[in-house]
């Protein structure tokens, strides 16, 4: 926990984290108060809290990510202190596991607090009514054939979608970080590999050739942008989209993310190891 | 010409890193000699006008040297202490985009640089890139580049770090040469190269100078505090905690120690004469 | 300012940058011309509509990527203080990096339209031809033009003031991009002058690299934005002062 402590430290020392938390949060302000015309509905503000991931914290979720951890990696050859650290007893193992625990709890603290933010702004005014009331009473989703499930309970379920997701691009920034050794490539190659996905799924391909457009569906469901706007969880029996019963099927695309994220730690992990060799 | 420090302090916060500093600089090599943490690169980083001291100021012949910009520029040479470079240029394109910046004619940048890179050593090198330069070319590079465009003033932060001794004693001659006709404040942890260069020693401590004198001299104020004692193993650390040592040489079963005190450490210790090791224990050990 | 350019010119990333944008123009124009081949007018205004989406996306990366990175290079290669002992390491060489910085945008912004206008004639359904509307197309590149160069003007300074890559493309990029993402949004539907959005979706140089003059109370944005890059620019001279850089 001590070397995590370490890593929260340099992370806090780039100011560009600084300048991404303050743009951040002025980002999470004009998005609820673009909410900010309640009309006491209560369902409405449920569907809305839900629905709150999709519209702005996939994206205020990967501008943090992407700002915050593009430096990370390479931030000791930066400031030429990788030949000590490296050199040390034990430093390559605690340094590499220091910065993927900061990363999973950097990820956490990102979802966590849009989360709660978003949360206490639908409901502070409404008296958090409905909190244990079934989805299925919901105008606004098709359950039908859904196990029962309560609004806080699909919200607390979306949520924890999305930290994977978020976790799923918080390690695919630090492999490309690790390879490019320069932040702003990071950011460049981070940030066009989201737009792709949020362009197919807001604007749609529809110029695209059949066998195009499926390339481009293939890309933008696997890639972590898919999965952070949570569109690529709907998956049915097979693999088409399906909204109905999708958490009947929703190991399947977990299973997905988490080899993803398996995956993503393996590649670091040998490239951290061959930095060593170097 | 004359380089006059009027005055000068400079405080971080409630920290004084320089107070009061008071010394004039004509032609030939100035040594500045401090332990770390005595100010000397905040020193030099204010007589090249890159920091704004918190009082007083610096004069080159008797205007303020941040008055006279850019023309105070044209005649400086500065070596920082932690020479950055851009790592994707080759040593003479570096060298040609500094001279650029010193003012220098595309011509003259071209002869200079060629000449510069011959004088350090570095004319087989020119083609490579920074990044894949040893950390002593890369300083030989720093060298090259503070002496581009003939400057009268010459700032060097530990211009000898990470040189060989063959290096070092080809730099010394290089600064030998200059030092008829130009300024020279250098800046290093390695005596002996002051010895062999400088004309005056400025001493610096926890920000304040404590003497400026030729070398000979402040040699000569230490006369007869200087001692070698040897003493068998088991007294080492009984002689070296209660005295200052410059040097501590084994001898089989004994030891050699070279001792810096005002008063005869032992009755068989045997009087030596001093160098600026000597020098340096004395002030600042 | 010669050796300023040929260092723009050298930089492998911007050409990069510029191959791949042209390259993804291709791909567009292509597509463009399979789904109107029979449409051409069409055709034709998507063409000349480059600068609204994939043009000025173009520009502003090659300007926050490549451009301004020359304003905090130095300090973070550790090369600032040579560079500032230097004889005209400072104001001159600052003026200079200005300068080539805005040479190369308007070379950006030229080569971007002359590439446009080749690859949509190339693409283009027979008998179609671009100069049916070059007028638009020229009056656009134009606005995209001085839009450009205002934007690159003032995130330049920012580059400078924080002296650091990563933040200034964060404090420029995200208001910029923000523009175009208002459009999508509820908002927009019912935007008055002088609300936050209004403000953040015309006053960021957005809508004039996207080639379109702001229609909406164009007297508050003749003065706002020579304003904005006249107070960054004083901000910047304040900062470099203040770092004895100046």
């Amino acid at each position: 926990m001590r070397h995590i402590l370490y890593e929260i430290k340099k992370h806090v020392s780039f100011r560009e984290t600084w300048v991404a938390y303050a743009l951040g949060i002025g980002y999470l302000i004009s998005s609820m108060w673009n909410y900010r015309d309640l009309t006491g509905n209560v369902q409405q503000a449920w569907y809305r809290w839900h629905q709150h991931i999709w519209l702005y914290g996939a994206n205020l979720a990967m501008f943090l990510v992407i700002i915050g951890m593009s430096r990370i990696m390479s931030y000791e050859r930066e400031r030429r202190t990788d030949s000590v650290l490296l050199t040390t007893a034990r430093g390559r193992n605690k340094l590499f596991f220091s910065k993927i625990g900061f990363a999973a709890i950097y990820a956490a603290v990102i979802v966590v607090v849009f989360g709660v933010t978003t949360f206490v702004h639908q409901f502070g005014i409404l008296g958090f009514e409905g909190v244990f009331d079934s989805l299925k009473g919901s105008i606004y989703f098709r359950v039908d054939g859904e196990a029962s499930i309560t609004n806080i309970g699909f919200g607390v379920l979306r949520h924890c979608l999305f930290y994977l997701s978020v976790l799923y691009l918080t390690y695919l920034v630090m492999l490309i970080s690790q390879l490019t050794k320069r932040p702003v490539v990071t950011i460049c190659i981070c940030g066009a590999a989201y737009v792709f996905p949020v362009a197919y799924y807001v604007l749609g391909f529809d110029f695209l050739s059949d066998r195009l457009e499926a390339v481009a569906e293939f890309i933008s469901r696997c890639s972590f942008g898919g999965f952070m706007m949570l569109e690529s969880y709907s998956w049915g029996r097979t693999w088409d989209f399906c909204y109905d019963d999708w958490i009947g099927n929703l190991w399947k695309p977990i299973l997905f993310v988490v080899t993803a994220i398996l995956v993503e730690l393996t590649l670091l992990w040998a490239l951290w190891r061959r930095k060593e060799r170097k | 010409m004359k380089l006059v420090i009027e005055k000068v302090s400079k405080l971080y916060g409630s920290f004084s890193a320089l107070s009061n500093i008071e010394v004039s600089l004509d032609n030939g090599v100035y040594g500045l000699l401090g332990p770390n943490g005595a100010g000397k690169t905040t020193l030099m980083r204010i007589m090249t006008d890159l920091l704004k001291p918190s009082g007083g100021r610096v004069l080159l012949d008797g205007v303020d040297i941040s008055v006279l910009g850019a023309e105070f520029r044209r005649r400086l040479g500065y070596l920082p202490q932690d020479f950055g470079f851009y790592p994707n240029y080759t040593a003479e394109q570096f060298l040609m985009y500094i001279a650029r910046l010193k003012g220098l004619g595309k011509a003259e940048a071209k002869r200079q640089t060629a000449e510069l890179l011959e004088m350090v050593g570095l004319a087989e090198k020119r083609g490579q890139q920074m990044k894949a330069l040893s950390g002593g070319q890369r300083q030989r590079v720093g060298i090259a580049q503070a002496l581009l465009g003939d400057p009268d003033i010459l700032v060097l932060d530990e211009p000898t770090a990470g040189l060989d001794p063959e290096e070092r004693i080809r730099f010394r001659g290089i600064i030998s040469n200059l030092s008829r006709q130009k300024t020279v404040l250098l800046s290093t942890h390695i005596v002996s190269d002051l010895e062999a260069v400088a004309h005056e020693i400025i001493l610096l401590k926890k920000g304040v100078i404590i003497d400026v004198e030729k070398p000979h001299e402040l040699l000569r104020k230490i006369e007869g505090k200087v001692f070698s004692l040897t003493v068998p193993v088991e007294k080492e650390f009984e002689f070296a905690s209660k005295y200052r040592c410059s040097n501590i040489m084994s001898e089989g079963a004994s030891v050699v120690l070279r001792i810096v005190s005002d008063e005869k450490p032992h009755e068989t210790a045997i009087p030596m004469a001093p160098n600026m090791e000597d020098l340096y224990v004395y002030y600042f050990k | 300012m010669t050796s300023e350019i040929k260092r723009y010119a050298a930089k492998a990333l911007y050409w990069m940058i510029l191959a791949t944008a042209l390259v993804a123009r291709g791909f567009l124009a292509y597509f463009d011309f399979k789904e109107f081949k029979y449409e051409p007018d069409v055709y034709l205004d998507l063409a000349a509509d480059y600068w609204n989406k994939a043009g000025s996306l173009s520009l502003a990366i090659l300007i926050l990527i490549v451009l301004i990175h020359q304003f905090s290079i130095d300090k973070e290669t550790g090369a600032d203080t040579v560079i500032h002992t230097a004889r005209y390491g400072r104001r001159r060489l600052y003026l200079e990096r200005l300068g080539a910085g805005v040479v190369m945008t308007v070379f950006s912004v030229a080569i971007l339209g002359l590439g446009n206008y080749v690859i949509s004639y190339f693409m283009s359904p027979v008998g179609v031809h671009m100069r049916n509307v070059l007028a638009p197309y020229i009056e656009s590149t134009l606005i995209t033009l001085v839009g450009g160069v205002g934007f690159f003007l003032a995130a330049s300074f920012v580059c400078d003031v924080v002296a650091n890559h990563p933040a200034a493309i964060c404090i420029c990029g995200f208001p910029y991009v923000f523009s175009y993402l208002v459009y999508s949004m509820e908002v927009n539907k019912n935007l008055k002058p002088f609300d936050l959005v209004w403000f953040l979706k015309y006053g960021t140089f957005t809508e004039l690299v996207r080639g379109r003059w702001i229609t909406t109370v164009p007297v508050f944005w003749c003065i706002w934005y020579p304003m904005l890059i006249i107070g960054l620019f004083a901000l910047s001279i304040y900062k470099r002062k203040e770092r004895k850089q100046l």
